[in-house]
């Protein structure tokens, strides 16, 4: 569940990310009606509880999946609460390389979607994996409250057999397959991240 | 024929909500020929690089005309923008190479922007691989390499789409001073082999010495002085030149200063042997001649040597005004 919430919320946090950098100041798309627009946007979805959001979005959840209850259907709302969080990691790590490259780049006659994709990505990509990371990881959290209202996973075990019905054992066995989760995601995160820097001789 | 690159009336201006404006440029005037290795210098904030990323297409003038072989720069947009910036190449400061590039993946670079065929692109980075003498670091990643190797790697970089014009900011700045020659000596020598166009920015002198052909002193955004080296450094007319061309007093130790007479800068053009009509002056006008310091600035295109002599006596005019008539270019040094 963790990893599926985490895919789609991927696939619409990276675009709104690099779309949220290439329209700020100095970049090469800078548009700051657009950019405070995103940001807005992306503000808002942030500071939204997640506790709430679920609930906000169960109609939304059945239009998509047919249900609001379940691991499918908790995907929904987790996806959509991460993006926005994966949009400002992005856009930071791309603020965190240099800019003369991407005038290098430019001088070479790069187009703007190839400097994304050809020098923005590749750049930015130990960050970014790291980052992504962090945002699995509290997505695992996540996951867990999803499991308060309806959503399956883990978290719907621990809440279900090990807080409803007092049984200590599950709930306490829930919380150790929990937490060896996290560090396994943490785990692969670091070693990639770190695996790409020494590569580079950055580290 | 008219000239390769060329700025006319050129000028830059910054505006800023809730400040002044800034004029960066002002009224830019000065071209270059093919083949040139032409300098821009100035200090820290005169307009330098303001100048250099508006030849590289980075910005736009806000007035004036900068004409790239005929076309003017402001006027070219999409796929001709991108046509005209593979005819450039430019080296920094800072390098500004990809990290997550291989130095060959760097060279690659370009090439594959221009969508040269892929055996194209092999073949040219073999050849320019060795050209700046990186064939052995081709594998290795920027943040592996000195700052010299980073360097060859921006020029090998920059060359890599044959380009008609090099660009150079501040490209040694950040090297030491033997670096610094061999990498100048690396574009000098490239150049004489692949024929482009150079307009470096400095603000050390030395830099335009080594290679450069001709000068532009730039002064609060302004081109106060131009012309060869030859000129610029035998007989500078603007104060900012002379600030720069001229060794300061300060650099003399003042024991050696009788703080009497009058000490004069004297630029001697080629290798005229000074010895003599240092003395045939000090004989005629009764002049007492005290060589303070000397040298010789063996450049592209002049040999220029330099004395500074402290003189004391009574007919120092009379003796400045012979050394004048003997084609000595003779400028004054304030004291203190």
């Amino acid at each position: 569940m963790t990893l599926a919430s985490g895919f789609f919320a991927l696939l619409v946090g990276l675009p709104l990310g690099i779309f949220l950098f290439i329209t700020g100041k100095g970049q090469f798309y800078e548009t700051p009606k657009t950019h405070k627009a995103l940001s807005g946007i992306v503000n808002i979805g942030r500071s939204f509880p997640f506790a709430i959001l679920i609930i906000a979005l169960i109609p939304f959840t059945r239009v998509i999946v047919g249900t609001s209850l379940g691991t499918t259907a908790s995907i929904v709302p987790l996806a959509i609460a991460a993006a926005p969080y994966i949009a400002r990691v992005v856009e930071a790590s791309f603020l965190g390389i240099d800019r003369g490259l991407i005038e290098a780049a430019t001088v070479i006659g790069t187009p703007p979607f190839e400097i994304v994709r050809k020098v923005l990505l590749p750049e930015a990509l130990p960050a970014l994996i790291l980052q992504y990371t962090v945002t699995l990881v509290n997505l695992v959290g996540y996951t867990a409250m999803a499991g308060l209202v309806g959503g399956g996973g883990l978290g719907a075990v621990a809440v279900q057999y090990g807080y409803q019905r007092f049984n200590g054992v599950i709930m306490f066995w829930t919380v150790i397959l929990l937490i060896l989760l996290v560090q396994a995601l943490q785990w692969t995160g670091n070693r990639l991240a770190n695996s790409l820097l020494t590569k580079r001789g950055l580290s | 024929m008219s000239p390769f690159i060329e700025c006319k009336g050129v000028s830059k201006r910054y505006t800023r909500p809730k400040e002044r404006d800034v004029d960066a440029l002002r009224h830019i005037n000065f071209s270059v020929e093919k083949g040139e290795i032409f300098g821009i210098i100035g200090l820290s904030g005169a307009g330098k690089s303001t100048l250099l990323r508006c030849l590289a297409t980075l910005e736009k003038p806000s007035f004036g005309q900068i004409l790239f072989d005929g076309q003017d720069l402001a006027l070219v947009n999409g796929q001709e923008l991108r046509k005209v910036r593979s005819e450039i190449g430019m080296i920094f400061q800072s390098f500004n190479l990809f990290s997550s590039r291989t130095v060959e993946e760097n060279i690659l670079y370009p090439l594959e922007i221009a969508k040269v065929p892929l055996e194209e692109r092999k073949r040219r980075v073999a050849h320019l691989l060795p050209l700046v003498g990186l064939n052995e670091q081709k594998n290795a990643y920027p943040a592996q390499l000195s700052g010299g190797q980073k360097q060859r790697v921006g020029v090998a970089r920059a060359l890599a789409n044959n380009p008609k014009l090099l660009l150079c900011d501040e490209a040694t700045s950040a090297l030491d001073p033997k670096t610094t020659g061999e990498i100048l000596k690396l574009i000098s020598d490239l150049q004489k082999e692949l024929g482009y166009t150079v307009i470096l920015i400095t603000h050390e002198m030395e830099v335009i010495k080594q290679i450069c052909h001709k000068v532009a002193v730039l002064d609060q955004g302004e081109v106060v002085e131009t012309g060869p080296l030859s000129e610029v450094f035998f007989a500078p007319q603007h104060p900012a030149t002379k600030k720069m061309v001229q060794k300061s007093l300060h650099e003399i130790p003042p024991n050696l200063l009788s703080g009497k007479g009058k000490v004069v800068h004297l630029h001697f053009k080629g290798e005229k042997a000074d010895r003599p009509i240092i003395t045939q002056m000090a004989k005629q006008f009764d002049v007492d001649a005290n060589i303070l310091l000397g040298w010789i600035d063996g450049m592209q295109t002049a040999t220029i040597g330099n004395l500074i002599v402290e003189l004391t006596g009574e007919k120092i005019e009379e003796a400045l005004s012979f050394l004048r008539g003997k084609n000595i270019h003779v400028e004054e040094v304030p004291l203190g």
